[in-house]
């Protein structure tokens, strides 16, 4: 299956419908960044909502780009004489990258 | 009849007063004959496939809420890090109404809208309960374990609290009747950050941490006494959202994970069923209403960042009947 990759703020209530969703693959990632099947109803969608078009290595540079800011955020965040699962229970796993479709 | 009994082999059956096409039918892709007024056979359609769209955006981003209520008629409560605010959905947009009387995450709610109830949560651990009446909270009687990572189900009359975790994952189960709580059967397995959905007397306590291999699966069925294993869901998951009506209709979505999961599944009392997914993966998330109408808020989306952001869970087109007569 073919994707498009774009970026757009969602405003909430009919950013995507239920009918949008029956038409196109989409997905949301970090960085705003969303994947989109590429279809004439993909195509209308990013029309509406004014997706701002990026490459497939474009998107994936945004959403590592997010998760390495939340992981710099992560490793600065210590307290004195926690340890490292005590950390983990306060403030979950580090954030991890991750390769988008 | 006739014909039709000798080619299937059951008979056609025969409905007296309204139509059963109000989801899930029980006579959903079947043939039916309505023998009230002129009499018709009739054919009730199956259901179209569920989908995920966006709703309105929460005034304040944050994961770990609790919730209560419906798509049209919601509520979400505290959240990471550890707020007090209260939101109200109308199906459209979120409302800020009465704060909890003290900030909490991952705590239990459970209720409708205008008559809900928190219990537990942290950090620190917390053995609190508050019930809200829509307007303002009101503390009432404590847990008898403190414990965040808990999960709920039932009415500010009649409900229950299980699992969760004070220095470890717990299987501490505990009725609420209106008053007071007390300990009852526990769970098989212990577990914190899992997710659960029912009425007192029927609920169903899915996935979570804790609970060995594979444990993120697991799931249990109340029956008003006690907890007993069932069929375990499709993805193993915890900090996910689930909501349902009763121990045989409900819904899960999301969950922790690298990247976190969109999969959302169907539970029918008697299997789950992956369904179309959330369109943002996302964990730590927050759902109430049903399996066929569901407003879902809450999740944190980018790693570390509390989210605004609501899917709703729709079965877009509603069983039809079609007259054969």
């Amino acid at each position: 299956m073919a994707y498009k990759y774009c970026t757009a703020t969602n405003w909430g209530k009919d950013f995507f419908t239920h009918e949008e969703r029956t038409r196109f693959h989409l997905e949301g990632h970090p960085g705003n960044v969303w994947i989109v099947g590429d279809n004439n109803h993909g195509d209308q969608w990013i029309s509406k909502i004014s997706g701002v078009s990026k490459t497939k290595s474009e998107a994936q540079a945004i959403v590592t780009g997010v998760i390495e800011t939340a992981q710099s955020v992560w490793d600065n965040d210590n307290v004195s004489g926690e340890s490292s699962d005590e950390k983990i229970l306060r403030l979950q796993d580090r954030p991890a990258t991750y390769n988008i479709i | 009849m006739t014909a039709f009994k000798t080619i299937k082999g059951v008979p056609v059956k025969t409905v007296a007063g309204g139509q059963p096409n109000t989801y899930p039918s029980p006579f959903e892709g079947e043939l039916f004959y309505d023998s009230d007024g002129v009499g018709a056979f009739k054919f009730v359609g199956a259901a179209a496939a569920g989908t995920w769209a966006s709703g309105g955006d929460l005034n304040t981003g944050r994961s770990s809420s609790a919730g209560a209520g419906t798509q049209t008629a919601g509520l979400v409560f505290g959240g990471k890090p550890n707020v007090a605010v209260n939101e109200a959905y109308n199906g459209t947009s979120w409302t800020e109404v009465g704060d909890l009387q003290a900030g909490n995450m991952k705590s239990a709610g459970f209720g409708i809208q205008t008559a809900a109830l928190n219990a537990g949560g942290g950090t620190p651990n917390k053995d609190t309960t508050e019930i809200y009446n829509g307007t303002a909270w009101t503390e009432v009687n404590d847990l008898n374990q403190s414990r965040n990572g808990i999960t709920g189900f039932g009415t500010t009359a009649a409900g229950l609290v299980a699992s969760g975790a004070s220095d470890a994952p717990t299987s501490l189960t505990e009725t609420w009747n209106g008053t007071c709580w007390s300990e009852v059967n526990n769970l098989n397995a212990t577990r914190t950050d899992g997710a659960s959905f029912g009425i007192s007397t029927t609920g169903v306590l899915a996935g979570g941490q804790g609970t060995g291999a594979g444990g993120g699966a697991l799931v249990e069925a109340w029956n008003g006494t006690c907890w007993s294993e069932i069929e375990e869901m499709n993805t193993s998951r915890n900090q996910f959202a689930a909501s349902g009506k009763s121990g045989v209709d409900g819904l899960v979505a999301g969950g922790e994970g690298t990247p976190n999961t969109a999969n959302t599944e169907i539970w029918d009392g008697t299997s789950w069923t992956e369904v179309n997914n959330l369109a943002t993966s996302r964990k730590a998330l927050t759902g109430v209403g049903n399996s066929s109408s569901l407003a879902i808020a809450a999740g944190a989306t980018a790693p570390g960042q509390p989210a605004v952001n609501t899917e709703e869970w729709t079965i877009p087109q509603a069983i039809k009947t079609v007259d054969l007569s």
